[in-house]
């Protein structure tokens, strides 16, 4: 077991893992990594399964003291983190020893970073997750924000002394700050008259300073409805663009609320929903409508390239293997 | 009954359009039955006031197989009555003030006066349809008609947790702080939500509520009185 000491905590750093599956009749968000797909890979690159729970660092990076010898990896915002000063690269496991210190830079492109460490992060397991969710004040460190002088502990890490590897260049994405989102079309489409939804697919939105984890709320253009923004409330789906009465879409989030009574327009889908973890204030998204079997077909490609890389024979890297947290 | 997506990983199952009792009743079960089938690859199913949603892992499983189970799963489904034979819950409210900024509004959309607004909340009789929105959010029906409103165009960046809402017909009690698009009339010193506390959450799919309206002194009374873990809930028949 090892121990990571934050020295300073950053905007905003919370533990996360795959999400905390099984309670959203209660009400329960289900939290869990933004862009799952860094969180993800980040665990893989260090020899854990998938969905265990990492570091997700929003916008300014913590520095952190590593209290012995780790297998660590830093994957999804260009944030050029550092070991003692030394650069090192992004989306590859290193090796680090006691009194190493990380640190990081303002995000060159994309919003979150992910440090994983070898064995995950080891803090108590709240409804079957051990992600944070603040407004809940539920999961990773006491339902809160890292803070200075918290140490977090890591689970056992017999692949500690592996060798590091690296996730091949074509595989790493690029955050540009105009996304390009695919959605499929929302279950309210029809609240909507033809010029709203020609509009939202033609026009490019920002992203507001109104963004979280919670959800992403757009603007720069407003879509009317044919009549109401209201429907009687009922379960969304992370991933769900809704339009509120005063006409800029908000997408929700993996914060985001289980149940919601604003009309939506579109979902995004799988494949493009970890892309908004990477979005921040200022940046532009477009939407393009796809077919429900070209989203499922993009998620397959995104799930067969990681295998390619971290599957071995039968145990497959699958979206199944990822919420399970390899519990 | 519709089948409709939700994106590539959900379906929805409309059974309706309005918010009765009945309806989410058996939206509830239909949600159990649909879990029960024991499927591969369906991951939780959530039921409210006009359907129940079945979120399942599309590399699994496929939305047409999806829906082919929640259609048996609809076939089989018999009327089912929310139980009332367990006790009520009674939930004291703080309304108006700095508890309740849209009293006023809330009064004015409705040609009635603040007390009114209070008066006739606080004698309704309501069913929790489904915990939702935050964790522990009850939405409620059986509200009076006459007190009606809509959501606010532009939600509110931070509720205060206990806030009691106006939103449409339905009324409902925020959690945990949040952002949020109800009119929100007063405020209650229960915590609905507690994830140290056994159960995690006060209220349930199914209970019967009503609210009492009280003072700031009592407000603060039982909020000490919770802290010192003295508070005795009051119930009725």
């Amino acid at each position: 077991m090892g121990r990571l000491k934050i020295l300073s905590p950053g905007f905003l750093t919370t533990v996360q893992d795959s999400g905390r599956y099984g309670y959203r009749s209660y009400g329960m968000p289900l939290s869990g990594a933004m862009d799952f797909f860094s969180h993800m890979t980040g665990n893989l690159l260090v020899g854990n399964e998938p969905g265990v729970p990492s570091l997700e660092i929003t916008l300014t990076g913590p520095e952190i003291e590593f209290t012995g010898r780790l297998l660590i990896a830093v994957t999804g915002a260009e944030m050029y983190p550092t070991i003692n000063g030394q650069q090192v690269e992004m989306w590859k496991s290193h090796r680090v020893g006691r009194k190493d210190r990380l640190s990081f830079s303002y995000p060159a492109s994309g919003a979150r970073a992910y440090l994983s460490v070898a064995g995950g992060l080891r803090v108590p397991v709240v409804m079957g997750s051990a992600s944070t969710y603040l407004r809940g004040k539920t999961g990773g460190l006491n339902g809160r924000k890292c803070e200075e002088g918290d140490i977090v502990e890591t689970g056992s890490h017999y692949n500690a002394f592996r060798k590091p590897v690296a996730l091949p260049l074509h595989l790493i994405p690029e955050w540009k700050q105009c996304q390009v989102l695919s959605v499929v079309s929302g279950i309210d489409c029809e609240a909507f008259p033809e010029e709203s939804i020609g509009l939202f697919y033609r026009e490019t939105f920002s992203v507001s300073n109104y963004s979280d984890r919670m959800g992403i709320r757009l603007s720069g253009h407003t879509i009317s409805h044919r009549d109401k923004a209201d429907v009687i409330s009922y379960p969304i789906v992370p991933g769900t663009i809704q339009v509120p009465g005063d006409g800029n879409p908000v997408m929700m989030l993996a914060d985001s609320q289980t149940v919601g009574g604003y009309t939506q327009i579109a979902v995004l889908a799988t494949s493009s929903l970890w892309k908004t973890g990477q979005l921040k204030p200022g940046d532009m998204v477009n939407f393009r409508l796809i077919e429900n079997g070209e989203a499922v077909r993009q998620l397959v490609k995104v799930m067969n390239e990681l295998d390619e890389v971290f599957g071995r024979g039968d145990n497959r890297i699958t979206m199944e293997r990822y919420r399970n947290k390899g519990g | 009954m519709d089948f409709l997506r939700s994106g590539d990983s959900a379906l929805f199952v409309r059974t309706g359009n309005n918010t009765e009792t009945e309806l989410s009743a058996s939206n509830k079960t239909l949600a159990d039955l649909i879990i029960d089938a024991g499927s591969a690859g369906i991951i939780e199913s959530v039921s409210s006031y006009t359907g129940v949603m079945v979120y399942f892992d599309p590399l699994v499983t496929s939305y047409d197989a999806v829906r082919s189970i929640a259609r048996t799963a609809a076939g089989n489904l018999k009327e089912q009555k929310v139980s009332s034979d367990s006790p009520g819950l009674i939930i004291p409210v703080a309304y108006g003030g700095d508890y309740g900024p849209d009293l006023q509004y809330v009064a004015d959309h409705c040609s009635l006066t603040r007390s009114e607004v209070a008066s006739i909340h606080s004698s309704g009789k309501y069913t929790i349809h489904l915990l939702g929105f935050t964790p522990g959010f009850p939405y409620m029906g059986g509200m009076d008609p006459g007190l009606s409103t809509p959501r606010k165009k532009e939600p509110a960046i931070n509720i205060q947790a206990g806030s009691v809402g106006i939103a449409g017909d339905q009324t409902g009690i925020y959690p945990v702080d949040s952002p949020g698009g109800w009119q929100i009339i007063g405020r209650t010193p229960l915590i609905l939500f507690d994830q140290d506390r056994d159960p995690a959450f006060l209220l349930k799919a199914g209970m019967r509520v009503r609210f009492r309206s009280v003072d700031n002194y009592e407000f603060w009374h039982i909020c000490e009185l919770i802290n010192n873990d003295e508070y005795e809930p009051e119930t009725f028949g």
